[in-house]
């Protein structure tokens, strides 16, 4: 049965509807409509039905129109879905299976990550972060999976970047869902999807990047070319493009080849730095030897050649130099050790080169400085053997002392760095050199200024490079009998503790410390309450006695006074606050009492402290708990 | 005790209460951690903004609906702290055993007192309740003024058009709509704020005016039909001096709301039905300011499929308890069924969750309507229908699922054919369709696809917008 008919006068009475009933009498088209149900009306009962109805809604008056008009369009719909269809034509494709996984996540779970993923605003990131902490599986889910890939495109880069760092994590299953909806002519979110299938498939997705080069646009294009370093059979067609390639492209494909390795490509290299000298910087993160050996070479002749020179350097010459300086970093090739024995050798000419100005540069210094970035940056390694020797040949002389001390971390046992270095810090004043010596000791605190202790009781480099065994606890003893308490270097800013600068030094020590050894507490205690009271610094140290289990009983009241009138009673809430989650509340008291005596509150705050502290210290010896700041604010 | 985080999820207020829980548990705020011999409760100190801890306990005595407390002043129920102490419980934490302190011990003694004097009333026959007649009777008959008010308005919002209703024409409909509620009618009432929501998305975007044109003139047949049958059922009513709730879905449609009391007093219960989710979503009623949390459930024994309707108004979004994905199987003591055709709505008060076994898991797909014909002769019955909802829940057993074009097919084990796509009234957060070709398994046989069938005025077809795919060893979501 043809229901052109019906479905013609349904759209009519809709527009009628829309239009108005009081418009139905000059509607011819809703007439004619229903003379087209017509021949349908005789062959069954129910379109005789709508007839009838259609009849009665054009014959009505005007008030009655609208009711009848939704009766009737009640019984079209009725039949309208009594006559809907279900079958669809033509052959049917499987689908193929998707990227990810499945997993029984409840709406509570993923709802506030997928509005974190695919909406605006703030506190998205914390949502991504938390769940991707408790439940990196979320991640993997074909649901999550999608709106993930789509995050790389998210407005907030951060996110953007969040995103791409958890897909490269979740692994190969995130390839189909990248490679899906691919546009090599998108903008910055096609880029990370490029970056990504890189980090995830590595050389394997060699093919696929070849296939998307040709119509790769802009970011993409760029991302594309980076990412085809990583498999070495890409060589030839880098080479291509470092030739036909402009601007980003290229830097690309530069950075693309400092991965690559073989004789052809030593040789671009070769060439690229013959022309381009400033194409240095790509080599630094590459630690194969042909670029360490190219470099070395090259910075020696350009070295050789300015000191021959005997001019004075260009800014542009010095920012030059320092580019290829840094490109020396953590390369390690045989070539680059005999490098740096030569600027050894010639370390007092270096000193003397001078700038556009003829002022002094002091790259002597700055070289010695990148070697020992460069031992950092390579770990246990030749540079080690070389930062030795060299401490060897000039031992009367700082210059090489931190290499050393970094380097016999890394290499020797605790007990031979201590006793090879810890003479360097001197605990009897000397009587004659003292400023060569104090030289020496700052070296070593340098050195030791990289260590920090892990919560696993082990020590590590830089957090990079553990060292060969934890640190001799004898250099506490050392250290804190050492006749100069600073590193001469600038003092760190502590954070918890009312502004307040601690010397470096005793940030070391607090960083190499094992609080809970006994020992260490023995050497540090007395230290820790003794500096106290020659920096006049009461909130920080008195942190770091509570850190080793001590206190500052005793110094605090004196400390105070070293700067009456510049304490807040905030900071003083503020340290007995943390006091009192590890003392004693009588001894808190006692802090509280030499606080009182010590009179060095700020005047503005000082009525209050007269009134907070002696009711604290009522409470704490009846049993009471430490009161919160607003207790304390109140009382104001 | 065999927690799980699903568990704890479910007796969280919010997703985020859970979350913060989670982080308390996680940054160790916990300490002085305990439990009794049996396992029943745990108790712990958790660290607070005061000086003072926030002591916590879980009361598993009923491990379905554990009892929470904690000194916290939070109106949150569980709080975050009793959920972070669920969360250590799940983290396995040691717990030292200890005696139950007193004080718990005491609730505990209160509370088992109250049940009991509850269990005892149960055996009792209920009071029987007092009806006014005279505030019934006034109220039916407001009801019908009511009636008329409205019918007087859909007249003459057609006389004029739908398309006019703008500006200051839309304001007075407003008002008029608010005055319905007066007069007891909520549901005509909401069905007019559809209306004019669905016309002021026209003047927002034009482009969608065909789709909300339809949903309009929908709405206004379904309210002419509520109106006239309405007027027929209260007139009946107030002639018959009966004025209790009645298995019919006009009372819904008038306003009614049903308690579980009223169900149960029509016979609508069910007992010790077993239940599975197969779907969740989560949706916003412009009309009615409200969240609606709707779960779609398979009756293991029968094959039924029900629907639970959480309401969660945004003026009392803290105070109402958000519903959550459900996994397992619901054994439910109760099941109150709402009066209606096909997919009706059910509720419970108390349930027990539990996994499902390798069988019943096999034997859901079985459940599955014959073919895309029979659900489709069972979907025309009932959207013919003007009170009903213009869809049904259905369970189609899976020939194969592919592509045909750009569009998504679901063909049944006989041959026949449905589109698959999404119902567009739901909005594009409820898009599934396309998550069919990101499954990350291929379909195997025996499966079955759950969704709601729905007629597509584009092509005149009968269609399904997918929610889960019903495998022999699992469902697989695609949505929540």
């Amino acid at each position: 049965m043809n229901l052109q008919p019906l479905y013609d006068v349904k759209e009519r009475l809709e527009y009628a509807a829309i239009a108005g009933v009081s418009l139905l009498g000059e509607d011819f088209r809703l007439q004619r409509a229903a003379e087209g149900l017509k021949p349908l009306a005789a062959a069954s009962p129910v379109f005789g039905k709508i007839d009838g109805g259609l009849t009665k809604l054009l014959a009505a008056p005007p008030e009655q129109r609208a009711g009848l008009l939704l009766d009737v369009l009640a019984l079209v719909d009725a039949v309208a879905y009594t006559q809907a269809k279900t079958g669809v034509e033509g052959e049917l494709k499987p689908l193929p299976a998707g990227g990810g996984t499945y997993h029984q996540i409840s709406y509570g779970q993923i709802n506030p990550l997928l509005t974190a993923l695919t909406t605006t605003g703030g506190g998205r990131m914390e949502i991504i972060q938390s769940a991707w902490e408790n439940h990196p599986e979320f991640f993997e889910d074909y649901r999550v999976l999608p709106a993930v890939a789509a995050g790389l495109g998210d407005s907030y880069g951060e996110i953007a970047e969040l995103n791409a760092k958890i897909l490269k994590q979740v692994g190969p299953s995130v390839v189909p869902v990248l490679k899906q909806g691919f546009d090599p002519a998108g903008k910055k979110e096609m880029a990370r999807r490029v970056e990504v299938i890189a980090a995830v498939e590595g050389a394997e997705a060699a093919p696929w990047l070849r296939e998307v080069l040709p119509d790769a646009k802009k970011d993409v294009r760029a991302a594309v070319i980076t990412a085809l370093g990583m498999a070495a059979e890409n060589a030839a067609l880098l080479l291509d493009l470092a030739k036909s390639e402009r601007g980003a492209n290229r830097d690309a494909a530069l950075e693309a080849l400092a991965k690559q390795d073989g004789a052809e490509i030593a040789a671009f290299w070769a060439q690229e730095l013959e022309a381009h000298s400033q194409s240095v910087k790509f080599l630094q993160p590459s630690n194969a030897d042909w670029a360490s050996d190219l470099v070395a070479r090259r910075l020696w002749d350009r070295m050789e050649e300015i000191l021959a020179r005997k001019e004075s350097l260009t800014n542009p010459a010095v920012i030059e130099l320092r580019q290829w300086f840094s490109a020396a970093l953590g390369k390690s090739s045989p070539s680059m050790l005999d490098f740096w024995r030569w600027t050894d050798a010639r370390l007092a000419d270096i000193d003397h080169l001078r700038g556009e100005k003829e002022q002094r540069l002091g790259f002597g210094r700055e070289v010695a400085a990148l070697l020992l970035e460069s031992l950092c940056a390579a770990g246990p390694g030749p540079l080690c053997g070389l930062c030795l020797e060299l401490w060897e040949r000039h031992p009367k002389e700082p210059r090489y002392l931190s290499h050393a001390v970094v380097a016999a971390l890394m290499t020797r046992s605790a007990a031979e760095v201590y006793d090879t270095f810890s003479p360097y810090v001197l605990t009897i004043k000397p009587l004659l050199g003292g400023e060569q010596k104090k030289a020496f000791h700052n070296a070593v605190l340098r050195a030791l200024g990289r260590v920090c202790r892990k919560e696993d009781g082990t020590y590590c480099i830089d957090n990079v490079w553990p060292t060969a065994q934890p640190i001799d606890s004898q250099w506490f003893k050392r250290l804190t009998r050492a006749v100069w308490k600073t590193t001469g270097e600038t003092r760190q800013y502590a954070q918890y503790a009312a502004g307040e600068s601690i010397d470096q030094f005793d940030m070391i020590l607090m960083r190499l410390a094992n609080t809970g050894d006994e020992e260490t507490r023995r050497q540090l205690i007395p230290y820790l309450r003794e500096r106290m009271l020659e920096t006049g610094l009461p909130y920080s140290y008195s942190r770091f006695l509570l850190q080793l289990g001590g206190g500052p009983r005793g110094v605090l009241g004196d400390t105070m006074v070293k700067r009456a009138g510049a304490h807040y009673i905030y900071d003083t809430w503020n340290l007995m606050s943390e006091a009192s989650k590890t003392l004693p509340s009588g001894e808190v008291a006692d802090l509280l009492e030499e606080v009182l005596r010590s009179n060095a509150i700020r005047k503005e705050d000082a009525a209050l402290a007269q009134r907070v502290i002696p009711w604290t210290v009522e409470q704490l010896r009846a049993g009471q708990p430490f009161p919160e700041w607003d207790d304390w604010w109140k009382m104001r | 005790m065999d927690l799980t985080e699903q568990f704890i999820l479910l007796q969280a207020p919010n997703p985020a209460a859970a979350e913060n829980g989670r982080k308390l548990s996680k940054k160790g705020s916990f300490s002085a951690h305990h439990r009794t011999e049996d396992g029943t409760l745990y108790w712990a100190e958790c660290a607070g903004s005061g000086k003072n801890p926030y002591r916590v306990s879980i009361d598993f005595t009923n491990r379905d609906a554990p009892t929470c407390r904690c000194s916290c002043p939070s109106r949150q129920f569980p709080c975050k702290h009793a959920l972070g102490l669920m969360f250590e419980i799940l983290g396995a934490k040691p717990f030292e055993t200890a005696d139950i302190p007193q004080d718990i011990a005491d609730k505990r003694a209160k509370q088992a007192a109250r049940a009991a004097k509850k269990e005892g009333a149960a055996g009792e026959p209920p009071k029987p309740k007092k009806p006014n007649a005279a505030a019934r009777k006034k109220k039916l008959a407001r009801q019908l003024e009511g009636l008329d008010m409205a019918e007087k308005m859909v007249d003459e919002l057609l006389t004029s058009g739908l398309g006019t209703l703008a500006g200051s024409s839309a304001q007075t409909f407003d008002k008029l709509a608010k005055e319905l509620g007066s007069s007891y009618l909520t549901g005509p009432q909401t069905a007019f704020t559809r209306v004019a929501l669905a016309v002021r998305a026209v003047q927002k975007d034009p482009a969608q005016a065909d789709a909300a044109y339809n949903q309009a003139l929908r709405l206004m047949v379904a309210l002419r039909s509520t109106i006239k049958k309405g007027r027929v059922f209260l007139e009946g009513k107030l002639e018959a001096g009966d004025f209790s709730a009645e298995d019919s879905a006009l009372f819904e449609a008038l306003g009614g709301v049903w308690t579980l009391e009223e169900l149960g007093a029509i016979g609508s219960v069910r007992e010790n039905a077993k239940l599975v989710q197969l779907s969740f979503d989560v949706s916003l009623d412009q009309a009615k300011k409200e969240y609606v949390e709707r779960g779609w459930w398979l009756d293991v024994d029968s094959g039924e499929i029900w629907q639970t309707l959480n309401l969660r108004p945004l003026k009392a979004l803290k105070y109402v308890k958000g519903e959550d994905s459900r996994f397992g199987l619901l054994e439910v003591p109760a099941l109150y069924i709402y009066p209606g055709e096909g997919d009706r709505r059910v509720r419970w008060e108390s349930a027990s969750t539990r996994p499902l076994t390798a069988r019943e898991q096999a034997a859901l797909s079985r459940l599955a309507q014959p073919g895309v014909a029979e659900a489709a002769k069972l979907v025309k019955g009932k959207i013919k229908n003007t009170l009903a909802p213009k869809f049904l829940a259905a369970l189609l057993p899976v020939g194969s699922i592919g592509r045909i074009g750009e569009d998504y097919v679901l063909e049944d084990p006989a041959g026949a054919r449905i589109a698959l796509r999404d119902r567009a009234e739901d909005g594009v957060d409820h898009a599934c369709t396309e998550r069919l070709g990101m499954l990350p398994r291929k379909i195997p046989a025996g499966s079955a696809l759950f969704g709601l069938m729905f007629y597509d005025g584009r092509d005149k077809a009968l269609c399904l917008h997918p929610c889960s795919v019903v495998t022999p060893d699992e469902i697989l979501r695609l949505q929540y």
